[in-house]
C-alpha cells in the first residue's frame, strides 16, 4: 500500500540537515507529516545515511541522532499493543518538531522570494535634530560687570612704540668720509670740530677709521698730551701748534 | 482665527488638541515622514496631545488611505512602531537609487533561523535549534550581526537563555508591512513544540 523506500536514493542537491532530509522524503511521498509516515521513511533516510561520504563528525552524530528517534517509532509501531493504553506524556515529538520545520522552511521560502524579486521597504535617513544649547541670560551684579571690564581693559594691548631706525655707518664708510674730508680741506683739522654733531657711536667709529689712515700713512695725527685734543691733516700738511684746543 | 494676535492680545493656542479628527490622516502623515524612523503609538499620542486609541484609529485610516489610493508609501507595523515606508513593489529602483542593491544573499539556514524567530519570538537558540535539529549558533550571531533579530532579554528559566525577535530592519529587508503578512502565521493547527500533543501511536500502525 505504501511505496517502499528501500534503496531509494535521493538526487537532491543540498540539505540544511537531518530534518531537511527527512522532510524531502516526507514530500516526494506526498505524506502528512505523522508518526505512521516518519515510519516509512525510516529506511529512506537511513539508505540516505549510509551514501554519505565522510560526512563532518558533527553533522554524523546530528543524523544519526534523528536516525535513532526514527527507529523508536518504527519499534513502537511493530510491537504488539497492550488493550490498555497508557497516556504517557511523549518527549520526543519528532513529528511535531518536523512540522515546526516545515513551516520554517515555508516562511524561509517566501523570504527568499523576496529577497530575490527585490521586495523591501526604505525610509527616509534619519536626520539627526539640531538642538540648540538652551540658553537663559540673567542680568549680572554691577560689581561683576566692573570687574569683566578691567579684565578686558588689562587685556588691552601697549599702543606699539615706533622704533626710530638709526643708520648705522661702518668704518670703511667712515674711512672714505674722512679720506674726502682731508683731500677737500688739505690742512689740519681738530678731530672734535669734525665729529662735535656726531653722536657717541658715530665717534668712536670716526676714531677708529682715523686710526686705520694713521696706520696707513694716509694722514698724520697730532696729540700734545694724554686724552689732549687729537688733531689731523694729509700727509705732508704742516701741524700748527696750538695748544688752546683741548 | 487666522490673525496671529487674538482680541484678547494672547497668540492663538498651538494645542494640537485643536487638530480636527479630519485631518488626523494628515498630521500623522506628516509626523511618521518628519521622524523617518518608527514611533511607537504612545510617543505619537504624546507629541499629539490625543489618547492612544485615537492615535490608533488615526493610523488605521492613515494605512487604508495610503492602501486605497496609488501612493509611494506604506505604513509599516512592528507591533506597537509604526513607521512611513516605500511602497515594497518599488524595492528595486530605491536600491538602485540609494546604492544599496543586495550584494549577498543570506544563506538557506540563515533564512530558515530567520523565520523560526519570525514566527516563534521570542525565541531562544536552544529552542530554535530544538526545531531545526542541528547546532545554529553562527547562523544566529550571523543575523544579530546583520541586525535581522536582536537579543531582547532573559528567559527566567534555567541557565537564563537570551531570547531573541525580528527587528525594524527584518521588515524592511524582506519589504514586509507587519509580521502577520508572514504566511501561516494565523495557521490556528499549528502548535509550537513545547505544547506536546499527546502519543497517538495507537492510530493505525497497521
Amino acid at each position: 500500500m505504501l511505496p517502499t523506500l528501500a534503496g531509494y536514493q535521493l538526487q537532491l542537491p543540498t540539505f540544511e540537515g537531518p530534518l531537511d532530509v527527512l522532510l524531502s522524503l516526507i514530500e516526494r511521498e506526498r505524506l502528512e507529516i505523522s508518526d505512521l509516515s516518519l515510519v516509512n521513511v525510516t529506511e529512506g533516510f537511513l539508505t540516505y545515511i549510509s551514501g554519505l561520504h565522510e560526512p563532518p563528525p558533527l553533522l554524523l552524530a546530528e543524523f544519526i541522532g534523528i536516525a535513532s528517534r526514527l527507529l523508536v517509532l518504527k519499534s513502537r509501531a511493530m510491537l504488539p499493543r497492550p488493550d490498555v493504553v497508557e497516556i504517557e506524556p511523549d518527549v520526543d515529538d519528532l513529528a511535531a518538531q518536523l512540522k515546526e520545520y516545515q513551516r520554517a522552511k515555508q516562511i524561509a521560502g517566501q523570504l527568499r522570494q523576496n529577497e530575490q524579486s527585490g521586495w523591501r521597504t526604505f525610509t527616509r535617513p534619519v536626520i539627526a535634530p539640531i538642538t540648540p544649547p538652551s540658553i537663559t541670560l540673567v542680568a549680572p551684579p554691577v560689581a561683576h560687570l566692573r570687574r569683566a571690564l578691567l579684565r578686558s581693559l588689562a587685556r588691552v594691548r601697549p599702543e606699539p612704540q615706533v622704533a626710530a631706525l638709526r643708520s648705522v655707518i661702518s668704518i670703511g664708510e667712515m674711512i672714505d668720509r674722512l679720506r674726502r674730508h682731508v683731500g677737500r680741506f688739505r690742512q689740519q683739522s681738530g678731530f672734535h670740530d669734525v665729529f662735535r654733531a656726531a653722536d657717541r657711536e658715530e665717534t668712536i667709529v670716526g676714531f677708529i677709521a682715523l686710526l686705520s689712515l694713521w696706520r696707513r700713512g694716509e694722514v698724520e695725527c697730532q696729540q700734545d698730551e694724554l686724552f689732549g685734543a687729537i688733531s689731523f691733516a694729509p700727509v705732508g700738511a704742516s701741524f700748527e701748534t696750538t695748544s688752546a684746543d683741548g | 482665527m487666522g490673525e496671529m494676535i487674538n482680541a484678547t492680545g494672547q497668540q492663538p493656542s498651538l494645542d494640537i488638541v485643536a487638530i480636527e479628527p479630519a485631518a488626523s490622516v494628515a498630521v500623522l502623515e506628516a509626523l511618521l515622514f518628519a521622524t523617518g524612523q518608527p514611533e511607537d503609538i504612545a510617543t505619537l499620542a504624546g507629541a499629539l496631545g490625543w489618547s492612544q486609541i485615537e492615535v490608533r484609529n488615526g493610523v488605521a485610516a492613515l494605512e487604508e488611505a495610503l492602501a486605497s489610493s496609488e501612493r509611494g508609501l506604506v505604513l509599516q507595523r512592528d507591533g506597537e512602531r509604526v513607521q512611513l515606508v516605500t511602497d515594497p513593489r518599488f524595492g528595486t529602483p530605491v536600491a538602485r537609487l540609494l546604492g544599496m542593491e543586495r550584494t549577498t544573499k543570506l544563506s538557506s539556514a540563515a533564512l530558515e533561523t530567520v523565520a523560526l524567530v519570525a514566527y516563534r519570538q521570542p525565541i531562544t537558540r536552544a529552542e530554535i535549534e530544538a526545531i531545526r535539529g542541528v547546532d545554529s549558533s553562527g547562523v544566529t550571531a550571523t543575523l544579530v550581526a546583520r541586525e535581522l533579530i536582536e537579543a531582547v532579554g532573559r528567559r527566567t528559566t534555567p541557565g537564563n537563555p537570551v531570547e531573541y525577535r525580528t527587528t525594524g530592519q527584518f521588515l524592511q529587508f524582506f519589504g514586509l508591512t507587519s509580521l502577520e503578512e508572514l504566511p501561516q502565521l494565523s495557521d490556528p493547527t499549528a502548535q509550537p513544540v513545547t505544547q506536546r500533543v499527546p502519543d497517538r501511536r495507537g492510530e493505525g500502525a497497521t
